[in-house]
């Protein structure tokens, strides 16, 4: 809904998530002079509100030369895609608010220690995200009353996929704003999971809180359309495309299944859309998501 | 000296962090004060209260002790369920106190009221000032009430409805509740009204079914208020509860230059209900000499049918330009949008709440539709499809386009937008 210019800061991490595209030798700084071209871009777009996302954003010791540059270019929204583990510290919170940084979007992938750890392959990780979590929920701007939104990205592999209800589960306790459901691995097949998600949309719901899918095509989504990512402008990674789905309805707006799907499970589970007013109406909202 | 009819006047506003009062308790005190004779015979008391911080039970604390002849409450949507139990209440505790209502929620469905709510004794319908003071010039000289127009009252069993009471004209004729001290302006928290009625004719709104003549406060009593308020020292932030402040190019002018020296002194207004579309270079200037720094407007949907199920018309490119202009001005634009409106499902909400947002409005409002009594929503309700809550604030349940669960779908995407987008 809310048009974002998406800027990747580089895939370095202090995780090692194993259902992570980017491999160890990857772990790499997208220059400052990218990331500031990048702004000049936005801002001629007309764009305010701009995505920060990597690897791990809050680890580049000149982040706060971008968010200077983004404010200074009028972008009052910043939103930081994060796995959470520096806002541990409270210190590291308040900096970051310091920066005008106000939008959060914390990486889960398990609701256990356990669970989550042995995806990151970083002992300790769980308990600094979710103590991150709820250190951000507490902050704000005193002077201003103003609070940071704190959304949850829960990343699904065949790691964790019969966890995603207890995640979004722990995501309602932590009093987070939002959740994205995101497939994050080729090798889950959709109309297995398909259970598993519309639960968890249930459980959020319910909840009262709102939760998006990233990485399902529209086509499976039936009666569950409006938690579609596209929507939303979600879906970073690129993904791919059936033979059938050049005849969708929606084909230009939708970011297909993961690289490699394909391969693994065929097309037969995609089905093109066709024309419709309730699809018309997704189409130009997805389609405006796309700057 | 026969005894004086000690009146207590009360509400609960709606909840904000400057505490609000009632500017209506005010017009129906300052009303009942300038008839010299009644003055004399009445004490009137006005207390304000909130609707989420103050309990019923608080509320009888000071009633018990007070234990006013009569208590006269405002009722609106937001309280009518709080002050309707409040009033059985009273009336199994103080038996001899009597209890008068009014306000919109009660004067449409005035004999649905008193059907369900044996404790109220009289209910004003309409404009209240001139019923009330009426009601107690009878009450305070022993006479009977039925020939007051526009009570609606009880005798015995029967509930009576006296004829309808013309609207007040000259508007002048109610005093400034600030100019005769009734109220006491208070930074943020003070409104003023420059008129009555409104040109449009919004199917959920309560205003221009009612009142769609324009009536006007005169230009020296409003300058009057304005000097008083101009003259506090504690008052910096005021509005005014006009549904449209910008009516046309010449009352804005007229405001400009009402406001002109309070807004020079750093006087200024906040959240003006105003008409997006009708906002040009020139309006721009006569909002800046007002004071005007924020302003409030719709859409409350882009969806064309919708709009064309509540009377309602936008120009897209319009209302777009109109918010730019403001913006670039320095002046912040808060848009609203209903969830729940005619012809509006799911999805075309989506769609009215990304445009909204594509016109970067500084914060943006969400509200479910409800269905208020004496609006033509409420009255088409069954045509419509309308599947509403009948007790306060009548809010919409479901509608042809929105099931239940999509409703409330609605209302959780929203909530989680206002906290992104407003942060």
């Amino acid at each position: 809904m809310i048009q974002y210019a998406k800027i990747f800061t580089g895939p370095y991490c202090n995780n090692d998530c194993t259902c992570c595209p980017h491999t160890d030798s990857d772990r790499s700084m997208r220059p400052i002079e990218e990331i500031l071209e990048q702004i000049d871009e936005a801002k001629t777009k007309g764009l305010n509100s701009a995505y920060l996302y990597g690897g791990e954003p809050e680890l580049r010791y000149d982040l706060k030369q971008i968010t200077d540059y983004l404010q200074k270019q009028g972008f009052t929204r910043i939103k930081l895609s994060s796995n959470g583990r520096a806002f541990s510290q409270w210190k590291r919170v308040e900096e970051s608010l310091n920066k005008g940084i106000f939008g959060y979007e914390i990486k889960l992938v398990g609701s256990k220690v356990g669970t989550h750890d042995r995806i990151t392959q970083v002992e300790g990780s769980f308990s600094q995200t979710v103590q991150g979590i709820v250190n951000l929920r507490n902050s704000g701007d005193p002077a201003t009353g103003r609070k940071p939104f704190v959304g949850l990205k829960v990343l699904l592999s065949e790691d964790n996929i019969d966890d995603a209800q207890e995640i979004v589960s722990l995501g309602v306790s932590l009093r987070v704003d939002r959740i994205i459901l995101s497939l994050a691995s080729s090798g889950l097949k959709i109309t297995d999971v398909l259970p598993i998600l519309r639960g968890s949309i249930e459980i959020a719901v319910l909840n009262k809180l709102w939760i998006s899918t990233d990485g399902v095509p529209l086509c499976m989504l039936n009666e569950y359309e409006s938690h579609w990512g596209e929507l939303f402008g979600l879906g970073l990674r690129e993904g791919e495309k059936g033979n059938k789905c050049e005849k969708c309805s929606v084909f230009d707006v939708c970011n297909g299944v993961l690289s490699g799907y394909l391969d693994k499970f065929g097309d037969a589970e995609l089905l093109p859309l066709k024309k419709g007013q309730q699809l018309g109406i997704i189409k130009k909202i997805a389609q405006a998501q796309n700057v | 000296m026969s005894k004086k009819l000690n009146i207590l006047l009360t509400t609960f506003n709606i909840h904000a962090q400057q505490h609000y009062y009632s500017l209506a308790l005010g017009f129906l005190k300052s009303f009942t004060l300038k008839d010299p004779a009644l003055k004399e015979k009445v004490n009137i008391e006005i207390l304000d209260f909130c609707s989420s911080c103050h309990e019923n039970e608080q509320v009888l604390f000071y009633l018990t002790k007070m234990k006013p002849d009569l208590i006269g409450f405002s009722v609106y949507c937001w309280n009518a369920e709080k002050i309707f139990k409040l009033a059985a209440l009273v009336k199994q505790m103080m038996p001899e106190t009597m209890i008068a209502v009014g306000g919109p929620e009660v004067g449409p469905i005035d004999r649905e009221v008193m059907e369900n709510n044996p404790s109220i004794d009289f209910l004003e319908r309409g404009e209240g000032e001139a019923t009330f003071a009426a009601l107690l010039t009878k009450l305070t000289s022993g006479k009977k009430v039925e020939n007051v127009k526009g009570l609606t009252y009880r005798n015995g069993n029967e509930i009576v409805r006296n004829e309808e009471r013309p609207l007040i004209d000259p508007l002048d004729e109610i005093p400034s509740p600030y100019l005769t001290g009734t109220l006491v302006p208070r930074d943020w928290a003070t409104y003023l009204e420059s008129y009555r009625g409104c040109p449009f004719e919004c199917g959920y709104c309560f205003e221009g079914k009612n009142y769609p003549k324009i009536r006007s406060f005169s230009k020296e009593r409003l300058r009057a208020e304005v000097e008083l308020l101009e003259s506090s020292a504690s008052v910096n932030r005021f509005s005014f509860i006009d549904p449209v402040f910008n009516l046309s190019k010449d009352r804005l002018k007229m405001m400009a230059e009402i406001l002109k020296s309070a807004s020079a002194k750093g006087k200024k207004l906040h959240t003006i209900e105003l008409n997006v579309e009708s906002v040009d270079d020139e309006s721009i200037k006569l909002l800046k000499i007002c004071g005007v720094e924020s302003i409030e407007t719709g859409p409350q949907t882009f969806n064309p049918k919708a709009l064309k199920a509540v009377s309602r018309k936008i120009d897209p490119k319009k209302f777009s330009d109109g918010i730019a202009l403001l913006k670039q001005n320095g002046i912040k634009v808060l848009s609203d949008l209903i969830i729940g409106l005619p012809e509006d499902g799911l999805l075309d909400f989506m769609e009215s709440t990304r445009l909204v947002m594509a016109n970067k409005p500084d914060t943006v409002i969400f509200s479910t539709l409800h269905v208020l009594p004496g609006t033509q929503l409420y009255e088409d309700s069954a045509k419509a499809g309308l599947i509403f809550d009948r007790s306060a604030p009548h809010c919409i349940l479901s509608t042809t386009k929105l099931s239940y669960n999509e409703l409330k779908k609605a209302e959780v995407l929203a909530e989680s937008l206002r906290k992104e987008y407003n942060t």
